[in-house]
C-alpha cells in the first residue's frame, strides 16, 4: 500500500528542467531517505509533494487519489522545513497548535487548555521547555524539535517529511530525534528523510532514493548499499573520502596575531595565524567562535585586547577598515548576512569592488558583466546567467558566489564561518579544494569555523577548540579527533 | 546583425521588462489613462491643462523621487512636507524680513533643508530609532517651529523675479517640472552608476550583509536623509515661488503622496527593490487621476472615493493579470 | 430667521448696556461685586479663551479679548486677565482636556469655540454646575443648550460675496463654486448659501468648482482643472481661506481679466491678490470683535445679568477701495 506517490512528474522552470519524469513512492511504516546534490531536484520534489508547485506533467497520488484535483489531501503531508519558521514572539504552546482548526481546537482558544495539552507532547519529544515560554527564548535545538512536534500535532497526517532536520541539533538531540522518528514509524506513518549527512541516513533509513540533475538515478534498500555507492550515485563519480585539504605551503610569516581579546561572549582569546595556513576553529554552537571573528572583523565590540595584521596594529570596530585592509568575513547566516537576496548575481559580486569597475565617474556595466562572468566560470557557479537573482540559487552556488566576491577584493585573511552548512557532499569537496588552493597559491591565511569535526580534521593545519568563550586547546593535524571532541565539551585533555 | 533583427530583440526586451517590473507596467497604465483622458475630455490635451498637470506633478514627483531613496533602504520619512514648509517659510522670511539677496536666500533655504534631513538621519541612526516613528516626531518639531515663528501667518512679498522659478515656463514646459526631471536624472545617475547608489540597494537588501561587506551603512543612511531634506526643501521653495507667498500649510499631503507614488511605481516598502523613476510615474498616475476627475466633472463629494478606486485598480492591474494567467494555465492542464 | 433678528437686536441692546456700564463705572463697581457673591472686594477676574486649535485667526480673537479685558481693568479698577489656551490640534478630545484643565483653575468664565459641541456637552455642563459661565464664540448656539454665542453669520458672508461678485461681473455668466472641507460646518454653510444666492440670477450658470479640503495646493490644482475645462468661465467663488491657491491658478492661466473671483477671509496672501486685482474682493469675519464681545458677555454672565442667545459681530467687506487699510491692519499685527 502506497500512501504517497509521484507518478512520472516533470516540473520545468524557464530554461531548466527541475524534475524530469520522476517516479517515487512512499509506504507507511517505512523511513525513506532522499539524497542528492544541491540543485538535483530535491526541493522541487518536496514542493510538488506538498502542493506548493504543480508539475507540468504527471500526477501526485495521496492514498491513491489524485491530489491535483483535491488539494485538501495535501493536509496529510506533514512537512518540517529545513529552516526554523516558528513564531518567535509566541509561546511554545501557541506555536504547537497553530493553525488551531487543524489541531482539533474548536471555537475560542483557551491559553490554559492549550498549555495543558502541550505538556504530553513536549514530554514525548523530550523538549525541556515550559509551554508558556516564548519560542525566541528557547534553544535552537528545542526549536528544531518543537517544529517537528508541531508537524505531528495535526491529527490526520500520514506522511512526515523531514528536511535536513539535524543541521541545528547537538548530537544528544539528534539521538532523541531518531528515537522519536522510530516511534512515529511504529505508528505506521510514512517518513521521508532528506539529509546530506550520510552516516545519519545509514543509521536511520530503510530505503534510499538518489537524485541527480532532476532525475531519479537510483533506488535501493539501505542494507544493500554503502557510503561509496551513495556518493557515486549522487555525484556520478567516485570521491576519495580520505582526501585531505590542509595547506601544504604554510609560510613562517605570521599574518594575524590576536592577543588577550575579550568581548561580550568571549574572554582572553589569543592565537596566531600564518600566511598560507588553514586554521580550524572548533566548538559547540554558542562557544563564541563566530563572536571572536566578528569582533576582530569590527562587527561586534571588543572590550579588551589587541590585534595585529601583517605586524601592524589593527583598527577594531570598523568593518569598512577591515574589508579595505584585506580581511573578509564570510558569515554563517548566509541568507541574512551574506547575500543581497533580491539583487542579481552580478550586483552581488560587483558591490565589493565598485571602485575598480569605474570608467570615468560612473560604474561600467560592461566591466561588471566581465567580472561576474569571470567569477561564475572560475568558481563553477551553476546558473543560467549573471542576471538571475541570487536568492534563487542553491546554497552551494550562493556560497561560491560569495567566495568569488571575497576573492575579487584580493584579501589577505579569509574567515569562513560554517562554510558548508546546508551544502551537499560534492559541493563541500569543491569548497574544501578551493580553500586549499587559496591558501597555497595566494598565500591567504584562512580561518575556518565549523561544527563538523570531520570537516575540521580534513581541512585544518591546526585546530583551536573553544569552550564557553575561552580557548580550550590547540591541536595540530595529527591530533586524534577524540582529544578535540573532549576540549569542545569542556573536558580537560 | 540586420536592423530588423535588433528591432525585434528590443521589442522582446520591452515585453519581458513589462512582465518583470511593476514600474513599466504602471507606465503602460499611465499611457492608457492619458489616452482615455484625451478622448473623453477635449480639454485634457489643452496646453494650459498639461502645463498645470506638469506643474503639480513636479512637486509630488520630486518628493516621491526623494522618498523612493529611503524606501530603497527600507525606511521612510514622514517629515518631508514639514521640512519643505519650514524651509520655505525661513527662506521667505530671509527674503522679506531680512532683505537678503533672494537668490542667496534660496541657496540658504536648500542648505536648511539639508540640515533638517541631516538631523533626522543622525537621530535615527545614532539612537537606532524606527524611521517612521522618529519622523512622525520630527514632523511635529518642524511643524511646531513653523507655528512658533509664523503664528500660522503666511510670508508675502516674495520678489517677483524669484517667483518666476515657480511660475514661468521654458517653451511650453514649466520650470518646476524641468527641475524635477533634472533631479530625477541626477538621482538615477547616483543610484545606477555610483558606489553610493549601489550601496543603497545593498543596504535595502540586508543591513547586516552590507555592514559585513564593509559598507558604511549609517553614513549612507544619514546621507540619504540629508538628500531627502534637500530635495524636500527644493520642492518647498519652488512652491513658495509658485504661490508668491510662503504659506504655513504647504506639504501636508506630501508624505503620504510620496510614499504612494513610489509604491505605485514599483518601489518596495521593505527595501532593496525599485527604481526612483517609478516614483515619478506613480506621481504622474496620482496627479493625472486628480486632474481628469475634475475635467470629467465628477461630483466633488465623490472625488476622493473615485480617485481612491482608480489608484487601487491601477495597482491591482499587474497582479490581476498574473492571477488570470495562472488560472488559465491551471485549466488547460486539468482538462 | 426670526431668531437671528432677535439676536441682532439683543446684541445692539448689549452694546448700549455696555456703553452705560462704562459711563457709570464708579457706582456699578461695588454693586457688581456684592452680587457676584463669589469673593470679597476688588476681585481680579480671569477669562479663559479656548479656541479650536493653534491658528492665526484665533490669535486675532485673543487680541480682541485682550483689548476688552484691558478696557474692563481700566473701568473696574481690578485686574482682568485673559488666559489663552489653544489645543494642539482641532480634536474634541484635546479640547475637552484643555477645558478640564482650564476649569480646574477656577476662572471667572470660559470662552469656547467648540470643535464638536455634542462631544463637549457633558464637560460644559459640569463647568456650568461649578458656577463658571461658558460663552461660545465662532459658532451658532446649539439647540437647547441655553448658551450664549458670539459669532457671525457665515451664510450672510457668502451672500455678501455673491453680491460683490454680481456687482463686478453682472448678472450673466458662468460661475464655479469651490467647496472647502465638507466636514467643516462653516464651509458647508457658505457653500449652500453661495448656491442659494446665485439661484436668484437665472442667467448665471453655476458649475462645480472642485473641492480643496482646506488645502491651498489642492485648491490650486482643482482650480487649474476647472479653468482648463471651462475656458468661458466668468466667475469663481470659494468657501474657505485657500483663495490664494485659486488665484494662483487663475494667474497661471492668465485669466485675471476674464474671471471675477470673490474669495473668503483676510489672510495676508489673499489680501495681496486683492491688491493686484486677481481677487476682485473678499470678506472677513471680524475675529477681534468676536473676542471683545465674548469677553463682554462673559463679564455680564459673571455678574448674573441676562444674556442674548446670539451676538452677531458682522462681516467686513474688503475691496480695492479699502484694501490698503486692511493690509495695514493685518500686517501690523
Amino acid at each position: 500500500m502506497k500512501i504517497l506517490e509521484a507518478k512520472n512528474i516533470t516540473k520545468m522552470f524557464p530554461g531548466v528542467i527541475a524534475l524530469d519524469s520522476v517516479d517515487v513512492a512512499f509506504e507507511p511504516g517505512e523511513i525513506h531517505a532522499i539524497i542528492g546534490e544541491n540543485g538535483a531536484g530535491k526541493s522541487t520534489l518536496i514542493k510538488c509533494l506538498t502542493g506548493v508547485y504543480e508539475p507540468e506533467e504527471g500526477e501526485v497520488l495521496i492514498g491513491g487519489e489524485n491530489a491535483m484535483k483535491n488539494k485538501a489531501l495535501f493536509d496529510k503531508i506533514a512537512y518540517v522545513p529545513q529552516e526554523i519558521d516558528l513564531f518567535g514572539y509566541m509561546s511554545v504552546a501557541e506555536n504547537l497548535f497553530i493553525p488551531y482548526e487543524k489541531s482539533g481546537i474548536k471555537g475560542t482558544v483557551n491559553q490554559k487548555e492549550i498549555e495543558e495539552r502541550a505538556i504530553p507532547i513536549l514530554e514525548k519529544f523530550s523538549i525541556p521547555v515550559k509551554p508558556n515560554e516564548l519560542v525566541k527564548d528557547i534553544s535552537i535545538s528545542s526549536q528544531q524539535l518543537l517544529q517537528i512536534a508541531r508537524a505531528t500535532v495535526h491529527e490526520d497526517y500520514e506522511v512526515l517529511m523531514l528536511d535536513e532536520p539535524t543541521t541545528s541539533l547537538t548530537s544528544r538531540d539528534t539521538e532523541i530525534l531518531f528515537d522519536i522518528v522510530e516511534k512515529i514509524r511504529k505508528e505506521n506513518k510514512a517518513i521521508i528523510f532528506i539529509s546530506h549527512k550520510l552516516e545519519e541516513i545509514f543509521q536511520l533509513a530503510d530505503v534510499i532514493t538518489v537524485f541527480r540533475n532532476g532525475k531519479k538515478v537510483a533506488y535501493s534498500e539501505i542494507k544493500d548499499v554503502d557510503t561509496g555507492w551513495v556518493i557515486k550515485q549522487m555525484t556520478g563519480r567516485e570521491l576519495d573520502q580520505n582526501e585531505r585539504f590542509y595547506s601544504t605551503k604554510v609560510s613562517d610569516e605570521v599574518l594575524l596575531e590576536v592577543d588577550g581579546l575579550t568581548g561580550e561572549k568571549f574572554t582572553n582569546v589569543s592565537f596566531k595565524l600564518k600566511k598560507g595556513e588553514i586554521l580550524g576553529f572548533s566548538g559547540l554552537v554558542g562557544a563564541g567562535r563566530s563572536e571572536v571573528m566578528q569582533a576582530i572583523f569590527g562587527y561586534l565590540p571588543v572590550y579588551k585586547g589587541s590585534v595585529k595584521l601583517d605586524g601592524e596594529d589593527w583598527k577594531l570596530g570598523d568593518t569598512n577598515y577591515s574589508v579595505k585592509h584585506g580581511f573578509i568575513y564570510l558569515p554563517e547566516e548566509r541568507k541574512k548576512q551574506g547575500i543581497l537576496p533580491v539583487l542579481s548575481i552580478r550586483d552581488n559580486i560587483s558591490v565589493s569592488v565598485l571602485d575598480e569597475l569605474k570608467s570615468g565617474i560612473s560604474i561600467s556595466r560592461k566591466k561588471e558583466n566581465e567580472l561576474a562572468k569571470n567569477v561564475i566560470e572560475t568558481y563553477d557557479v551553476k546558473t543560467p546567467g549573471a542576471d538571475k537573482e541570487i536568492q534563487f540559487l542553491s546554497g552551494g552556488n550562493q556560497q561560491k558566489v560569495i567566495i568569488g566576491r571575497a576573492m575579487a577584493c584580493k584579501p589577505k585573511l579569509l574567515v569562513f564561518d560554517e562554510p558548508t552548512k546546508g551544502i551537499d557532499v560534492g559541493t563541500k569537496t569543491e569548497i574544501y579544494r578551493l580553500m586549499k588552493k587559496l591558501a597555497e597559491e595566494e598565500g591567504i591565511g584562512i580561518i575556518m569555523i565549523s561544527s563538523e569535526m570531520e570537516e575540521i580534521k580534513k581541512c585544518s593545519n591546526r585546530v583551536i577548540a573553544m569552550y564557553e568563550g575561552r580557548i580550550a586547546g590547540e591541536f595540530d593535524e595529527y591530533t586524534e579527533q577524540q582529544a578535540i571532541l573532549g576540549a569542545i565539551i569542556g573536558v580537560d585533555s | 546583425m540586420s536592423k530588423e533583427n535588433t528591432k525585434q530583440k528590443s521589442g522582446n526586451a520591452f515585453i519581458s521588462a513589462l512582465k518583470k517590473s511593476n514600474m513599466t507596467a504602471m507606465a503602460a497604465i499611465l499611457v492608457v489613462m492619458i489616452i482615455i483622458a484625451s478622448i473623453v475630455s477635449p480639454y485634457f490635451l489643452n496646453v494650459y491643462n498639461l502645463q498645470s498637470v506638469l506643474r503639480d506633478l513636479a512637486f509630488v514627483g520630486m518628493i516621491g523621487i526623494a522618498q523612493s531613496l529611503l524606501l530603497l533602504v527600507g525606511e521612510l520619512d514622514l517629515s518631508v512636507g514639514k521640512i519643505a514648509c519650514l524651509s520655505g517659510i525661513l527662506t521667505g522670511m530671509l527674503m522679506v524680513n531680512v532683505g537678503l539677496n533672494p537668490w542667496l536666500c534660496l541657496v540658504i533655504g536648500l542648505i536648511l533643508g539639508l540640515i533638517f534631513g541631516f538631523i533626522n538621519g543622525i537621530i535615527i541612526t545614532r539612537l537606532r530609532l524606527n524611521s517612521m516613528v522618529a519622523t512622525i516626531g520630527m514632523q511635529g518639531v518642524y511643524g511646531g517651529i513653523n507655528l512658533v515663528i509664523t503664528k500660522g501667518k503666511a510670508v508675502t512679498g516674495i520678489p517677483s523675479d524669484t517667483q518666476a522659478l515657480g511660475k514661468q515656463s521654458v517653451g511650453p514646459i514649466p520650470i518646476p517640472f524641468i527641475i524635477c526631471i533634472i533631479v530625477l536624472i541626477l538621482i538615477l545617475f547616483m543610484v545606477k552608476k555610483t558606489k553610493t547608489g549601489r550601496y543603497i540597494y545593498a543596504i535595502g537588501n540586508s543591513k547586516e550583509a552590507a555592514k559585513i561587506l564593509g559598507i558604511k551603512v549609517d553614513r549612507i543612511r544619514v546621507m540619504i536623509y540629508s538628500l531627502v531634506g534637500l530635495i524636500s526643501a527644493l520642492a518647498g521653495l519652488l512652491y513658495v515661488c509658485r504661490l508668491g507667498s510662503a504659506q504655513t500649510a504647504i506639504g501636508e499631503d506630501w508624505p503620504m503622496n510620496s510614499i504612494a507614488a513610489s509604491v505605485i511605481g514599483g518601489v518596495s516598502l521593505t527595501g532593496g527593490v525599485g527604481n526612483p523613476a517609478g516614483a515619478l510615474i506613480g506621481a504622474a498616475v496620482i496627479t493625472i487621476i486628480q486632474n481628469i476627475i475634475v475635467l470629467f466633472g465628477v461630483n466633488s463629494y465623490w472625488q476622493s472615493a473615485v480617485s481612491g478606486i482608480v489608484v487601487v485598480l491601477a495597482i491591482s492591474f499587474s497582479s490581476i493579470s498574473d492571477i488570470v494567467r495562472e488560472n488559465r494555465q491551471k485549466k488547460i492542464k486539468l482538462n | 430667521m426670526k431668531k437671528k433678528i432677535i439676536g441682532v437686536l439683543l446684541s445692539a441692546a448689549m452694546v448700549a448696556t455696555m456703553a452705560m456700564g462704562c459711563g457709570s463705572s464708579g457706582s456699578s463697581d461695588s454693586s457688581a461685586k456684592a452680587e457676584s457673591g463669589k469673593a470679597g472686594k476688588a476681585e481680579d477676574m480671569t477669562f479663559v479663551v479656548v479656541p479650536k486649535c493653534v491658528h492665526a485667526w484665533f490669535d486675532e480673537v485673543n487680541k480682541g479679548a485682550q483689548k476688552e479685558a484691558d478696557l474692563l481693568s481700566e473701568q473696574l479698577g481690578v485686574e482682568v486677565k485673559i488666559d489663552y489656551r489653544a489645543p494642539e490640534s482641532a480634536e474634541v478630545s484635546a479640547q475637552n482636556s484643555t477645558l478640564e484643565q482650564a476649569s480646574a483653575t477656577n476662572p471667572t468664565a470660559i470662552l469656547l469655540d467648540p470643535v464638536d459641541y455634542d462631544g463637549s456637552a457633558d464637560i460644559i455642563k459640569e463647568i456650568q454646575d461649578r458656577n463658571i459661565p461658558v460663552i461660545l464664540f465662532d459658532a451658532p448656539t446649539p439647540e437647547g443648550s441655553g448658551l450664549t454665542s458670539v459669532g457671525n453669520d457665515f451664510a450672510e458672508q457668502a451672500t455678501i460675496a455673491v453680491d460683490m461678485l454680481v456687482e463686478k461681473m453682472g448678472t450673466k455668466g458662468k460661475v464655479a463654486v469651490m467647496q472647502g472641507a465638507p466636514t467643516a460646518p462653516n464651509h458647508a454653510e457658505r457653500y449652500q448659501a453661495h448656491l442659494d444666492a446665485l439661484a436668484k440670477y437665472p442667467d448665471i450658470e453655476v458649475i462645480d468648482g472642485g473641492i480643496d479640503n482646506d488645502n491651498v495646493e489642492t485648491a490650486q490644482s482643482q482650480a487649474a482643472a476647472v479653468l482648463a475645462a471651462n475656458p468661458d468661465l466668468t466667475g469663481y467663488l470659494n468657501c474657505d481661506a485657500c483663495g490664494s491657491g485659486v488665484a494662483a491658478a487663475i494667474e497661471e492661466k492668465g485669466m485675471q481679466d476674464k474671471v471675477t473671483f470673490v474669495a473668503m477671509d483676510n489672510l495676508i496672501e489673499i489680501l495681496d491678490y486683492v491688491k493686484t486685482g486677481t481677487i476682485t474682493a473678499t470678506s472677513s469675519t471680524l475675529p477681534q470683535e468676536q473676542g471683545m464681545y465674548a469677553v463682554l458677555m462673559a463679564y455680564q454672565a459673571s455678574q448674573g445679568m441676562p444674556l442674548p442667545a446670539n451676538v452677531d459681530t458682522g462681516i467686513g467687506r474688503i475691496t480695492s477701495e479699502n484694501i490698503d487699510e486692511w493690509i495695514e491692519t493685518v500686517s501690523a499685527k
